[in-house]
């Protein structure tokens, strides 16, 4: 399927040769002259060295996922040229060091070769500069300008602005290189590409990634301590909250461990602070006592799991979806949670503030799912989205003994209709009072009278219900009278949605029904949107149709078809579309 | 709430049911003894209670209390405290809890100077499992799980903690309360990370190490010429358990002069509980680059 006023560039090398940089260069030149832009990385789990690759998808229209192609390829090294040859397009364009791919590559498409290659010495370019080869980078993305029929200036104002701080002789060097990179392919490539997209009307956005969204929301909400243990990918959330923490008065500890990491979390939360821990799969698998811990002592907590190819050690920097099963029962017991997986970056940063209103409101672990594709994804955040949509609920908050009304004596666990309590804080002036693991009456005392425990168990529960007021129904993207209905739940959300405009140009009416409140569901209101479904297909980046398995269960609703990727690797919209169109219509 | 005029006021609706003759009843009550003379509020005070019969302790007074996870009271009150540094923060807990299932924890809250004392009920054995070995057994200890006789040579908990860099390190015996009162006290006050390590005899389960076997042992140190400011010195003193015939309480160490996580923390960032959190404000954060 063909893109229309878009392409994708990609820039492969080995890690530490500055491709990140590069993808954020070429972002901020789009975004400055009114192209939309959506950047995915993928890379192995090393720090120097081994195959990585920036996408940079842009285009004259919104775009929220990344796809299967590409338009224009920089490959830094010789290995990036053999595992992406058969990726670059028909007539796309291939940007090489001469001096370091010594493979024979033909300026025009051959039989061998589908695409125009552009070969300039950008290391050479550089050390004729300052001897070294820190300005090949710029020598490239300045070769892909004249491929692109791109003019120089906005990319000479960005070196301006982002080196000035640095001397005017980087400024000056950068310059040099880039001039040269682009007069070298000027004077020994015809301009036989066609001129690209080189500039549009895109609403203002803010390009930020996954990790970015996460921590902008959980400050908004107000977290003041975080505590965690370093692993990709959800460890980038806690370096921002680090980054900032100074400014908005956070404390960021890093732990020894995962355990401690909750642990921290669970004290700082009982103490009073909104409080988030965050890891991978593996390192939740270590926080999973304490959430049963934060259940049974109604202690709100807010977790983030970013989730990677499993099991184990598995797929350490590749994207995943399939740790959901396991965060919905994880901890022995049975005890009240909220599981949320946002699909985009806005939902990112709303969901976690969700979050915090949630487990402050009804006292319980909320966790929150996101994966390594949504971590280090940038995406399109519109710069018009209402950043104070969402006002902070700390529910019910006893701050001294006055507010005890006619009771003597404060009982933490008070049995209430509704099954939560009012909470107080300790230090809170006159009041004393205990919480513990074990099980306790209203006094949170430790008590196993059978009565008791029935009653202090069907209290805890009873939040699962009074909750479903706070829980809304799944969001439907697209027309209603449908021939198939695509399903998503988190991360895949934009996949499905772009799928069903490429299924649009097969005359095919698709629509999506998206999943971000993912446990409790609220059967009243998500029931009536499944019976009017009258085909559907489900999309899980897992291999067991792990949300499938919810929807039968708790809906007795079963998706037709489903569409399962455990690659590592996240969904693109033309895959689904295609299979739709071969496997169903 | 005014602080505590006597110790008839401490009592709670539930009450210990550690076995008569428990080493713990002695802890407890110089516990409350030591939060009593320091005319703590008791609103202002929390005691976070390991699992094991030692950390129940948390339920039984009627200062603020936090049953928590067994080995996790550390971490837990080392993020109680960084939230909200008016508590007082107290861990009480086991040798199995504190040196086994939570050594790491034990030891990074040493090096970290988290402004909390630790009470271990040190009575080398599991109590509430029903007498199992633990990390400070003697040597060819036997139990249920050690029949042959325990294989590993316990550790030392004061020594422990002087690796791990902490600023206070004591010991003290659950048969001495007026003496473990004075030294609760200290360890409370000590502005960053203390360590109490009590011999407490357990007399359902361990016969050897009974209040007659430490009450032959055991001397104070608090008067004598031995000074608390040398961490070699105090290594060497708390070296003197291994020997099996001389345990010395009272303040092994103690080092002023390091500044508390508390220290460094109140420079950077106002108290985390007293914040407001309404309108943040986060517009500038979206507009970086």
């Amino acid at each position: 399927m063909k893109l229309k006023n878009e392409f994708v560039i990609a820039i492969a090398g080995k890690a530490g040769q500055g491709i990140l940089s590069m993808g954020d260069f070429i972002q901020h030149i789009a975004q400055n002259v009114g192209l939309y832009s959506f950047i995915w990385v993928d890379y192995p789990s090393l720090i120097k060295g081994g195959h990585n690759v920036v996408f940079i998808r842009i285009s004259d229209r919104p775009i929220y996922t990344p796809v299967e192609q590409i338009n224009y390829l920089i490959a830094l090294d010789a290995e990036s040229l053999e595992i992406h040859w058969d990726e670059i397009v028909k007539k796309g364009v291939l940007m090489y060091d001469k001096d370091i791919v010594k493979k024979e590559i033909s300026q025009k498409p051959n039989k061998t070769q589908s695409f125009f290659g552009v070969g300039v010495p950008f290391n050479a370019i550089s050390k004729g500069i300052n001897k070294s080869t820190r300005y090949a980078n710029t020598a490239a993305i300045a070769t892909l300008h004249y491929v692109l029929g791109w003019q120089l200036a906005t990319y000479a104002k960005i070196l301006d602005k982002k080196f000035k701080k640095k001397s005017q002789q980087i400024v000056d060097d950068n310059i040099a290189a880039m001039k040269q990179g682009y007069e070298y392919a000027e004077e020994n490539y015809d301009s036989i590409f066609t001129n690209q997209l080189n500039k549009g009307q895109a609403e203002p956005y803010y390009s930020i990634d996954g990790s970015q969204a996460l921590a902008f929301g959980a400050i908004k909400a107000g977290v003041k301590f975080t505590a965690a243990y370093p692993m990709t990918p959800a460890t980038p959330i806690f370096d921002h909250l680090a980054t900032h923490s100074d400014k908005y008065g956070i404390i960021a500890k890093q732990a020894e461990d995962e355990i401690s990491a909750i642990c921290m979390t669970v004290g700082a939360s009982y103490a009073g602070a909104r409080a988030l821990t965050m890891s991978s799969g593996g390192g939740f698998s270590l926080m999973v006592e304490a959430l049963g811990l934060a259940g049974i002592t109604e202690t709100p907590l807010v977790v983030v799991n970013a989730m990677r190819g499993g099991p184990s050690t598995g797929l350490p920097t590749k994207t995943e979806q399939s740790d959901l099963r396991f965060v919905l029962h994880a901890s022995q017991g049975e005890f009240p949670r909220v599981v949320l997986a946002p699909g985009d970056s806005v939902e990112l940063y709303q969901l976690i503030q969700e979050s915090f209103n949630l487990a402050d409101l009804y006292q319980l672990p909320v966790i929150l799912l996101t994966d390594k594709y949504l971590a280090t994804s940038q995406m399109i955040f519109p710069k018009d989205t209402d950043l104070d949509a969402i006002a902070v609920d700390r529910g019910i908050l006893i701050n001294s003994q006055k507010e005890l009304g006619g009771y003597e004596k404060y009982a933490r666990y008070l049995f209430t209709k509704d099954g939560v309590s009012p909470r107080a804080l300790p230090g809170s002036s006159g009041i004393t009072f205990h919480s513990g693991s074990d099980e306790h009456n209203e006094y949170g005392e430790i008590c196993e009278d059978p009565h008791n425990r029935v009653k202090m168990m069907d209290k805890r529960m009873q939040k699962e219900k009074t909750m479903l007021a706070s829980i809304p129904k799944p969001k439907m993207y697209g027309h209603t009278n449908v021939d198939i209905t695509l399903i998503s739940w988190g991360s895949t959300k934009w996949a499905a949605i772009e799928a069903t405009e490429l299924l649009a140009e097969h005359n095919i009416l698709a629509n999506v029904l998206h999943f971000n409140y993912i446990y409790p569901f609220n059967i009243a209101k998500t029931q009536p949107l499944l019976d009017q479904i009258k085909q559907s297909i489900i999309i899980e980046n897992n291999a067991t149709g792990q949300f499938a398995g919810l929807l039968k269960q708790y809906f007795n609703f079963e998706p037709e078809h489903s569409l399962l990727k455990y690659d590592g690797h996240p969904f693109y919209p033309d895959e689904i579309a295609k299979i739709i169109l071969n496997q169903m219509f | 709430m005014k602080p505590k005029k006597d110790l008839s006021s401490h009592y709670t609706q539930s009450t210990p049911n550690w076995c008569p003759g428990c080493g713990n009843f002695g802890i407890w009550v110089s516990l409350k003894n030591a939060l009593q003379e320091l005319k703590l509020l008791a609103h202002k005070v929390v005691l976070v209670g390991d699992i094991g019969c030692s950390g129940k302790l948390a339920y039984w007074t009627d200062y603020n209390g936090f049953g928590s996870l067994h080995g996790r009271a550390i971490p837990i009150a080392e993020g109680l405290k960084i939230a909200n540094s008016d508590l007082t923060v107290i861990v009480v807990g086991g040798d199995g809890g504190l040196l086994g299932e939570g050594l790491q924890h034990f030891l990074h809250a040493c090096r970290r100077n988290v402004n909390i004392a630790v009470i271990l009920h040190n009575n080398q054995v599991y109590g509430l499992t029903t007498g199992q070995t633990s990390p400070t057994s003697d040597l060819g200890y036997k139990s249920s799980t050690t029949p042959e006789g325990a294989y590993e040579t316990p550790l030392n908990p004061s020594l422990l903690a002087l690796t791990a860099q902490a600023t206070f390190v004591s010991a003290g015996f659950a048969g001495n309360t007026p003496h473990l009162t004075q030294i609760i006290k200290s360890a409370i006050l000590h502005n960053g990370f203390a360590l109490v390590d009590i011999y407490q005899p357990c007399v359902t389960y361990n016969y050897i190490n009974t209040y007659e076997y430490y009450s032959k042992r055991v001397y104070d140190i608090t008067n004598t010429p031995y000074k608390p400011d040398n961490r070699v010195r105090a290594m060497k003193k708390s070296m003197e358990i291994e020997s099996g015939q001389k345990f010395p309480i009272g303040i092994l160490y103690q080092d002023r002069s390091r500044p508390s996580l508390q220290d460094n923390i109140q420079n950077r960032v106002a108290p985390l509980v007293k914040q407001s959190i309404d309108n943040i404000i986060v517009k500038s954060l979206f507009e970086q680059d």
